[in-house]
């Protein structure tokens, strides 16, 4: 379907870029050794999450090499990717509640790259381990007919040969780290181990707009850079192995890793629980603002699931065209806190936070969303699309009896998934909404009086939202196919 | 007949160089034409561009005074069998029929009576409620078929309809297209590789090479 609606979309998302144009003459630059020392230890910071996250998911996926395709290795695979799937604000209170309560939680530098690491290193294992089983598997058919060692294959067949790869996830984890949020600001200490963080404390604690400005700008550039720097095409070699000779390849004990870290990640310290809706029971006024927080998560999750729903269904439906793919490809999403900072900018203090929450959230999931799995809606569908244009259907036609029945189920799925996010973050309802108005603010507000157990069963109430909130997607999707089909 | 003008489309990239340049044809404007040649000869190209996918902004297509080339896809007014026939997977085949009614603006009292003739010249009648994805594969190509026909069309286009099919299906299929065609008096453009197609059904040979047609004949 032809239109130039497609440049509306270009311009809907590099607004937030605009919009700091107009700002540049209140620009600021922060003090020289302040920012280079922010720079120093959030890149160590990076380097560090990136370095041990890499590190896991290589073992992580010769591990997983040991599972065929199917059965177990879905779940095993799903499980392991968890902790980068639930928000990180859970991840990091399970982590911290769990350690301690063995002995104590490293809070800065070493917790913050360990929070970093548990996040990252089974969506790194996941990753890697299909470039294995793609890449590599004639070599390593080839070496174990020659008798070649596994360790010695690991370092030339697999670190050697996929350098270019790993580098690339490297980049990611790297970036993620450099100007991740939630994480910095919740297992850091004063001194900011982000640069969203460092962003953040120009604009809440010394209120110096300019300087915020100059480091939303340096932000952008610094992402734009790691976008640039991390493309590089996934190959897959069209031979592919047979599972019982990649089994050979496989270092089983580090199974029981990733899945420890799973556990620990999903299940925290379960004591907590218990411990922590006794307190909820025992204590009313938490019991009210409590209420309030999951009620407002739950509107902004489904909030948030409509208008992916919508978006996808503009896009995808009504104005696609194939440089859309590029443009998305190459665009970088703001980080949150930019985001945050331009929807204050932008918008009078009048303005409903909430439905600007909404918004701004949509705005960040979508580009990934779109990035992930518009092709995978839109490709199978084009010859359709092409059959209907040539039997004389309007663009209105083809997305009612066509495309929309189609895709349904799928944009259900991924609108459920934003309202999951959604309903979990913390990011940017931190800039925009008050104190304790969610469920993830509340965890924090727990957090920060000490109160861990009551967070516990806060965060797990929020989970819980968010599942809702998902499943709910995911009905409305089949009961729309079953009505439409 | 109808006549072809300024086709032209060149594609290049550092391993592959791919030039189309017909500059005037006469393509038949009655019977079913064939246009034949080997893989990679450019025959989808051509097709793609006479149906308005693929974009050539000089190109002209003059049937009864008509340019159909200068016209929006939807209103040429053809009918399409792909390849791989793109039946809308989600529908059975009397809703793809009706759709493609409804595409083209006929009203449902028109649609079902065409539904009940060409589904019957087809031999499709009993299997209009099933899903076409429990359909065989000679069934699906006979209700992409009268998809294409269900309201009437300059030209109808057929790009390799008979490949996916067994030997025995493919004789009958080829048999029954040919009737059907003859009888609804629709212009057609064949596009194959297989020279028993061209044998069998074909009144007019375009035989294309490197982007070029390099014969005309009438059989």
């Amino acid at each position: 379907m032809r239109s130039n609606t497609h440049w509306l979309w270009v311009l809907l998302f590099i607004s937030p870029y605009l919009v700091l144009l107009f700002k540049l003459g209140e620009f600021g630059i922060p003090p020289l050794p302040e920012f280079t020392q922010v720079l120093k230890d959030a890149g160590s910071q990076a380097f560090f999450s990136a370095l041990l996250s890499v590190t896991l998911g290589l073992l992580g996926a010769l591990s997983l090499l040991r599972w065929s395709t199917q059965g177990v290795y879905g779940y095993l695979r799903t499980f392991v990717t968890l902790p980068s799937f639930i928000p990180p604000i859970f991840v990091a209170l399970s982590m911290i509640t769990l350690l301690e309560h063995w002995s104590h939680f490293p809070f800065g530098f070493w917790g913050v790259v360990l929070i970093h690491v548990v996040v990252n290193g089974g969506l790194c294992a996941v990753i890697i381990e299909k470039l294995l089983r793609s890449k590599i598997g004639g070599m390593w058919e080839l070496a174990l007919v020659e008798g070649g060692r596994k360790w010695m294959f690991v370092y030339h067949g697999v670190i050697r040969f996929l350098a270019r790869d790993l580098w690339s996830i490297f980049i990611f984890v790297f970036a993620l780290g450099f100007t991740g949020f939630t994480i910095p600001l919740l297992a850091g200490q004063v001194q900011p181990l982000s640069l969203s963080v460092y962003l953040f404390d120009k604009l809440r604690l010394e209120g110096d707009w300019g300087q915020a400005l100059f480091l939303a700008v340096f932000e952008s550039l610094v992402l734009f850079a790691f976008a640039f720097i991390k493309t590089h095409s996934i190959k897959s070699l069209e031979r592919r192995l047979s599972i019982d000779v990649l089994r050979h390849l496989s270092i089983p004990v580090f199974n029981a890793l990733i899945v420890f870290i799973a556990i620990i990640v999903i299940f925290g310290d379960i004591s907590a629980w218990g411990k922590g809706a006794m307190q909820i029971i025992s204590d009313t006024s938490i019991q009210r603002t409590l209420y309030a927080a999951a009620m407002m998560s739950l509107a902004i999750g489904f909030g948030v699931g409509i208008l992916i729903f919508v978006l996808m269904s503009l896009l995808v439906g009504l104005s696609f065209r194939p440089q859309l793919f590029r443009f998305f490809n190459f665009y970088s999403s703001p980080s949150p806190v930019f985001l945050g900072f331009v929807i204050i900018l932008t918008f009078p203090p009048s303005a409903p936070r909430s439905l600007l929450l909404v918004g701004g959230l949509g705005f960040l999931f979508f580009p990934m969303l779109f990035r992930m799995y518009g092709r995978s809606l839109v490709e199978p569908l084009k010859m359709q699309i092409e059959t209907a244009q040539i039997i004389g259907a309007s663009r209105s036609l083809i997305f009612k009896k066509v495309l929309f029945p189609q895709i349904v189920r799928p944009l259900c799925w991924l609108s459920g998934v934003a309202s999951f996010w959604a309903a979990g973050d913390f990011a940017l309802s931190r800039i925009l909404l008050g104190q304790d108005s969610t469920l993830a603010l509340l965890v924090e507000s727990l957090m920060g009086s000490y109160r861990l157990e009551m967070a516990t069963t806060v965060s797990l109430l929020m989970l819980l939202v968010g599942m809702v909130s998902l499943l709910l997607f995911i009905g409305i999707g089949h009961v729309t196919y079953k009505k439409l089909v | 007949m109808s006549l072809i003008k300024n086709l032209y489309k060149k594609y290049s990239n550092k391993d592959f160089q791919f030039e189309m340049n017909i500059p005037e044809l006469e393509l038949p404007d009655h019977g079913i034409t064939a246009l034949w040649g080997p893989s990679g000869s450019g025959k989808t190209t051509f097709f793609r561009m006479l149906l308005g996918l693929e974009k050539c902004d000089e190109l002209e297509w003059w049937m009864d005074q008509v340019n159909i080339a200068s016209q929006p896809i939807g209103e040429r007014k053809l009918g399409v069998v792909f390849q791989n026939l793109e039946l809308f997977p989600h529908m059975s085949a009397r809703q793809n029929l009706q759709f493609a009614g409804q595409a083209r603006g006929m009203p449902p009292v028109q649609i079902q009576s065409r539904i009940e003739e060409i589904s019957a010249k087809l031999q499709i009648q009993n299997i209009l409620e099933n899903n076409v994805q429990n359909l065989s594969g000679g069934q699906k190509q006979r209700v992409a078929l009268a998809r294409a026909l269900i309201a009437p069309v300059r030209y109808l286009f057929l790009d390799e309809p008979f490949s996916a099919l067994d030997t025995a299906t493919r004789n009958a299929a080829r048999k029954l297209v040919k009737e059907v065609i003859r009888e609804s008096n629709t212009p057609t453009l064949l596009i194959t590789h297989d020279e028993q197609d061209v044998r069998e059904l074909a009144d007019h040979v375009l035989e294309m090479d490197q982007g070029r047609i390099v014969n005309s004949s009438k059989l």
